[in-house]
């Protein structure tokens, strides 16, 4: 289970007072609205908690949280109550943690300032979709590429892809699954305003 | 794997069988009580089922040229014949796994191919892997399972009150609060291995009783006759669930041995001269990855590698 106990009342005040979303509109609502800012609550996650190893985690753990809000009434400025989600989670880390991070501390005041900021351009990001989907295959291994290229420009299915590759269907699976959540990953937390080739 | 990783695997697992239509009345109900388990199971499925839908992008890259050679219709009826096909393959593996497996217990089988994997989620949340080529039996409370076949890994949520058994090659493992391997292969050698926790092993199939109490590192290897425990520091154990990240892990590994185990994965085969079978070989194989161990083999140990259309055969 989610405990929000901990968030305050001022990412409340950004809710609306609807009454209780159904599963499908909260699922839509997550979808349109808050996936879209993953690259932005990377880059917040990264700069503001010193261990990255942690920083998947609590992306999933800030989705989680903001998911089940949504529930109860959709808040009325997503991007704001995402961020007010996310700081609020790491202060709370931060109190639990024995030893409180100096970096992290040292940034307590800045938290604040990040929510604000702009983000990279989601417009330029929508418009070079395609391009940017091809930089970030560029990046998986490569076998993982070739079954996501050939399930989604050719189009094959499984077992074709298998033949064509000299791989068994379960390695075809396997592909795919780590594939997947590796591009995932990359399109997240790598906008390529951020890491543009020399 | 930490707990959202393996959210996160899970995830990618039902898209990747949604995709592949694996999936009936029984995926579905199981996929929608799985979503219905934990709010971190629903956004780890939108987030990358979001990302799935974003690669459907890709299709603008369809060469406009390809699709002019072709006569309009023809490619349609190519497809239309594929799906036909592979319809009648696939009925015909269901129809003689069905003989074997799905009589007694229709929902409650597993069964991976050869190179396939699976992360089975319990109703208390426990986890069960599935290795290469693996059959797995769940009894009907879900705190009982029977390792058909090939290779397991299990992360036990423990219950004092309702220990998980695991039965294999007549011997039972009774989880005392654990995460355990269980690999039996076809000589009816059984291995349990045991990196968290505690559990026993215990034979059930002869009139002599043998029983033991695994602490992590322990590696349990039991037949029909004997039962012996040996000591590994865990970090080594760990090597040998590098398959759950799809990777084999060799340290001073016989080269038969690896050849082994790689082909436990592949449909391709190694085969190793007995003569230099003792050589070893150190490295980490993602385990599809036959080309880059003959290639060591070669460059490395200076073995002579012929590659034919079905198996790799190493020389002298």
């Amino acid at each position: 289970m989610v405990d929000r106990a901990d968030i305050n009342s001022e990412g409340a005040s950004t809710r609306s007072s609807g009454a209780r979303m159904s599963t499908a509109e909260a699922d839509a609502w997550f979808r349109a609205e808050v996936l879209p800012l993953e690259a932005m609550l990377m880059q917040f996650l990264q700069q503001n908690w010193r261990n990255a190893s942690d920083v998947p985690d609590l992306r999933q753990e800030v989705y989680a949280r903001v998911y089940q809000a949504a529930c109860e009434g959709l808040p009325e400025r997503p991007k704001q109550y995402v961020f007010a989600t996310a700081r609020n989670l790491l202060i709370n880390r931060m109190r639990q943690g024995q030893v409180i991070p100096i970096e992290a501390a040292s940034d307590l005041e800045a938290l604040e300032i990040a929510a604000d900021a702009p983000g990279p351009e989601q417009a330029a990001i929508a418009r070079d979709e395609l391009r940017h989907l091809q930089a970030a295959l560029d990046r998986l291994p490569p076998r993982a590429r070739e079954v996501i290229l050939l399930r989604r420009v050719e189009g094959l299915s499984r077992p074709e892809i298998a033949t064509r590759m000299g791989i068994t269907e379960g390695t075809v699976s396997q592909h795919l699954e780590h594939g997947l959540r590796a591009l995932v990953e990359i399109l997240g937390g790598d906008p390529p305003s951020v890491r543009r080739q020399p | 794997m930490s707990e959202p990783q393996t959210i996160d695997a899970i995830a990618a697992q039902w898209i990747r069988r949604k995709e592949f239509g694996d999936w009936n009345e029984a995926a579905e109900r199981d996929f929608q009580s799985w979503l219905d388990q934990s709010v971190l199971h629903r956004v780890a499925y939108l987030r990358l089922e979001e990302g799935w839908k974003r690669t459907e992008r890709l299709a603008a890259l369809r060469l406009p040229e390809f699709r002019r050679a072709e006569p309009s219709r023809a490619p349609r009826r190519w497809t239309m014949l594929l799906q036909i096909a592979a319809a009648v393959v696939l009925v015909a593996v269901l129809g003689v796994a069905g003989d074997a497996y799905f009589l007694h217990a229709p929902e409650d089988t597993y069964v991976t191919p050869v190179g396939g994997r699976e992360i089975l989620t319990l109703f208390d949340g426990s986890h069960v892997e599935l290795n290469t080529d693996t059959v797995l039996r769940l009894g009907k409370h879900r705190r009982s399972a029977t390792l058909v076949k090939g290779e397991a890994f299990f992360q036990i949520k423990h219950d004092a009150n309702d220990p998980f058994v695991v039965m294999a090659s007549g011997h039972r493992i009774t989880d005392l609060g654990t995460k355990f391997s269980v690999r039996g292969d076809a000589g009816g050698k059984l291995e349990v291995s045991l990196l968290e926790g505690k559990a026993r092993i215990e034979n059930t199939d002869s009139s002599q009783s043998r029983a033991a109490v695994l602490i992590p590192g322990d590696v349990a290897v039991a037949t029909t006759e004997t039962l012996k425990v040996t000591r590994k520091p865990v970090a080594t154990l760990a090597n040998t669930i590098g398959w759950r990240r799809g990777v084999v892990i060799f340290r001073h590994m016989a080269l038969a041995d690896a050849a082994s185990e790689f082909n436990r994965y592949n449909l391709k085969k190694l085969i190793v001269d007995p003569k230099i079978a003792g050589l070893t070989i150190d490295g980490t194989f993602a385990t599809d990855n036959l080309e880059t161990f003959a290639r060591i083999a070669r460059i490395a140990l200076g073995l002579h590698v012929e590659s034919r259309e079905r198996e790799i055969i190493i020389t002298r």
